[in-house]
């Protein structure tokens, strides 16, 4: 039975103030990530709307996970403010990843503002089952 | 201790003005034996130390008054400061936050929807309005997944904007693209800006 979807709820764009000063000027934000892992690996899927893929760079360096994405201001020139309720800026996350990761076969996948990321397990981390023999 | 300490000040600040009301002349004390001439002038030198020592910087004067001011000061600080917490409205408190911008032909309604397909929403339109309706799936991971995080959320959404000049609402287009819907709306012919030319006779 399908429980009743209930309504999205606004949220403000979680704007961060860089510790490392950006080469050009802008806002910075966090993006809402969803992480979860299977026995295969450890999937990242984050939400950067506005960000195109060869605008997104993801670096994996001695343990750290950086995802950044650019962000251009959809605005013509020509446009002038009637309301804004949301800023654009880049997106910018970091997350400190085990060992246990096969950095050879990461993938990742930009659709419609959305980043799926796939971090599979290092073959020895895999859980693997063991048959008992009997006898 | 330090309660000890605070109520001496009080007492000793009160015990010292009590001989020096604020409210001027009548209350400064009379010293004996001056008398006739020498009074007013004496009056006037009391009530000139008196402004001189409250003006003294580092000297307050602790009244019930300022007590109480103070403390209102604090918890008007507090409570702004949950201002920001959870407790801060945003701007519309409806979701999707959107941005309107005009130029000389049309508006444009820019909405951030990421992973929203275009069949999922629903946009519809009058000489006034614009509603955007529609709902945002996540996909269900499989049941093995255990997750460490949840930040983004599902749900359905819908909202209404008044636009500010009446539109041509058979000519609207919408457009979404890098999870960014961008609604092109034209503007209906009397409203948009038309040059008038000065007659010179």
């Amino acid at each position: 039975m399908k429980e009743p979807t209930k309504a999205l709820q606004a949220k403000d764009k979680e704007q961060v103030a860089t510790p490392v000063e950006q080469t050009k000027p802008g806002l910075t934000f966090t993006p809402a990530v969803d992480i979860f892992e299977t026995e295969k690996g450890l999937t990242l899927v984050a939400d950067m709307p506005g960000v195109k893929a060869p605008n997104l760079s993801i670096d994996l360096h001695e343990n750290i996970l950086s995802l950044m994405g650019e962000v251009t201001p959809p605005e013509g020139p020509e446009e002038m403010d009637l309301y804004r309720e949301y800023q654009t800026g880049r997106y910018v996350r970091e997350f400190t990843v085990g060992e246990l990761i096969d950095r050879r076969k990461i993938e990742a996948e930009l659709k419609d503002g959305v980043l799926h990321l796939t971090l599979p397990k290092v073959e020895a981390a895999t859980p693997r089952k063991i048959e008992v023999k009997a006898g | 201790m330090l309660i000890f300490l605070f109520k001496i000040q009080q007492f000793v600040f009160v015990g010292f003005y009590s001989h020096f009301p604020f409210s001027g002349k009548e209350g400064v004390p009379k010293k004996a034996g001056s008398g006739g001439k020498a009074g007013p002038e004496k009056k006037e030198g009391c009530i000139m130390i008196l402004n001189r020592v409250t003006r003294w910087p580092g000297w307050t004067l602790r009244t019930p008054q300022s007590d109480l001011e103070r403390l209102r000061q604090e918890m008007d600080r507090l409570m702004g400061g949950l201002d920001q917490g959870i407790f801060r409205t945003q701007g519309a408190g409806v979701f999707p936050l959107v941005n309107l911008t005009e130029d000389k032909e049309h508006f444009y309604l820019r909405a951030e929807l990421p992973g929203i397909q275009a069949s999922d929403v629903d946009i519809s339109a009058t000489a006034k309005t614009i509603t955007i309706s529609g709902e945002r799936r996540i996909p269900a991971e499989e049941e093995t997944a255990r997750y460490h995080r949840r930040e983004r959320e599902a749900g359905r959404f819908s909202r209404v904007i008044n636009m500010p000049d009446a539109v041509n609402p058979a000519q609207i287009e919408a457009q979404c693209k890098d999870g960014v819907l961008t609604i092109t709306i034209p503007k209906a012919e009397e409203a948009k800006p038309r040059q008038i030319s000065i007659k010179t006779s």
